[in-house]
């Protein structure tokens, strides 16, 4: 059974600044979200190669069609620094690739701590 | 293991310009992009460089050599590091052949003074004014002397193949210094360079990252294999780097079989392009493309053409698309590994590689 971890103060988590943990034996990582400034957690480890995807990005997830049109859309995505693989920041999963998918975990905020369910 | 491609960035310019004449150096100061360097028409959309890598006050990684030696060598587990220049590689189209001249020069021996002295692990790259022959012989021959540099360094981006008559001199004199020849894809479409693809310019980067570095590549192959080259240089070797490889064994059977049915064009063949290949020719593994769970497929179509002895390690440090030493090396099949690794590299590059260095 999956327990709550207290991983770091709330305030020591950034933009750019992650809170890593392990946790028997997986390093988790908890990024926040510079859109929504929401937490999210996120097992460290980019399935495709192994980098250390919370050396990456939370970014708001672009979108289009044909003929030049962009948009962003109501959708945040973990990049990852090495190669730029994108994963759904709420399921894990590669939005290109549903093959790879990282694990993501419950993460919530008490007395200013940071509590991650794994 | 040996890491055939890490490339070091300018991120001073002024670090380069003190090796250059004072009375040239603000012609470089005041051009549009660096230091006179031709540029591309787009750029990568999200970040050149891996996003994990320490960054000096200019914003980028891989300027400082201490620093690439602790990344890229240390953390990378690499007993030898082979630096190959980066937006540098395009001196050789500048539309301004003297100062293409003088930058040549100065990056070289900025190479020669502020890098190979940090770490005996580091060799490099002699990159030469190409649109200018003599020009580059003569930059070969006054930095052959220095043991550490092991290649020329040849853009993928040019005016003609490189089998073109008009290069026979660089690679004359690369082979008898014992120098290889590297040529890297990129700088396609730009300066005095021809667009990357048959069909025009690609509008997007990831069209030029998919085909277009790759057609450059294919083009000199082609291009070397079809002239004699290696006929003309007995002693030539050349490595192709980042121009993929999954394409070479459809490249090569088609090579061959209008070899039988052609040669009159060409009668100096006297043996299967793809054979000629096999001595003269390795290929960086970098990207080496990823097969959707078809691995097996790719190594029995590489096999086929001469792998794994074909085949050099190179990760590409420091940019996004790397491929990171362990990673590549667990998908390889065992066999392969301490070849592809370490060994094969060994055997192309020589005694340049093993001398030992006074710091």
């Amino acid at each position: 059974m999956s327990e709550w971890h207290d991983i770091a103060a709330e305030a020591d988590v950034a933009p750019g600044a992650p809170a890593i943990a392990r946790i028997e034996g997986r390093e988790i990582g908890v990024m926040r979200d510079p859109r929504t400034n929401e937490l999210v957690a996120i097992r460290n480890r980019c399935p495709h190669s192994g980098a250390k995807l919370c050396l990456g990005t939370v970014e708001q997830r672009i979108e289009g069609e044909p003929g030049g049109h962009y948009h962003l859309v109501d959708r945040t995505v973990v990049v990852c620094p090495w190669h730029g693989w994108e994963f759904d920041a709420t399921t894990g999963v590669c939005p290109e690739d549903a093959n790879f998918r990282v694990a993501v975990y419950p993460v919530r905020v008490e007395n200013g701590r940071v509590l991650v369910q794994a | 293991m040996i890491d055939c491609d890490i490339h070091v960035q300018i991120t001073h310019q002024e670090e380069i310009l003190k090796f250059i004449d004072a009375p040239e150096r603000d012609w470089y100061r005041n051009q549009a992009y660096m230091l006179g360097l031709p540029a591309y028409p787009w750029s990568n959309p999200s970040n050149w460089f891996r996003g994990d890598l320490a960054v000096d006050e200019s914003g980028m990684p891989g300027g400082n050599a201490q620093v690439v030696a602790t990344e890229a060598l240390d953390g990378q587990g690499a007993d030898i590091g082979i630096l190959t220049a980066d937006d540098a590689l395009s001196v050789g189209l500048m539309e301004n052949t003297y100062r293409a001249a003088a930058l040549a020069r100065a990056h070289n021996d900025w190479q020669s003074e502020d890098w190979f002295p940090h770490d005996d692990r580091f060799r490099g790259s002699i990159i030469v004014p190409s649109q200018d022959t003599v020009a580059a012989v003569a930059e070969i021959e006054r930095c052959a002397g220095d043991r550490r540099f092991v290649q020329v360094l040849l853009a993928g981006g040019s005016e003609r193949p490189y089998g073109d008559p008009r290069y026979l001199p660089i690679l004359e004199a690369a082979a008898a210094n014992g120098l290889a020849v590297a040529i890297h894809s990129g700088m396609e479409g730009m300066g005095l360079a021809h667009q990357p693809t048959g069909a025009g310019a690609p509008t997007f980067y990831i069209e030029w990252h998919t085909i277009g570095s790759a057609c450059s590549i294919m083009a000199h192959l082609m291009s070397l294999l079809t002239h004699g080259t290696f006929r003309r240089v007995p002693d030539l070797k050349v490595l192709l780097i980042e121009g993929g490889i999954a394409w070479l064994p459809g490249m090569l059977w088609r090579n061959d079989t209008n070899w039988r049915g052609l040669r009159d064009d060409t009668p100096w063949l006297d043996e299967p392009p793809s054979e000629t290949m096999k001595r003269h020719i390795r290929f960086a593994t970098q990207p080496l493309e990823h097969t959707d769970g078809n691995d097996e497929l790719l190594w029995q179509m590489l096999a086929a053409v001469g792998a794994p002895d074909i085949l050099c390690y190179s990760s590409d440090y420091p940019h996004w698309d790397g491929d990171e030493p362990k990673w590549l090396a667990n998908r390889l099949p065992e066999a392969w590994r301490q070849g592809v690794m370490h060994d094969n590299a060994v055997a192309f590059y020589g005694s340049r590689l093993d001398l030992p260095v006074a710091r």
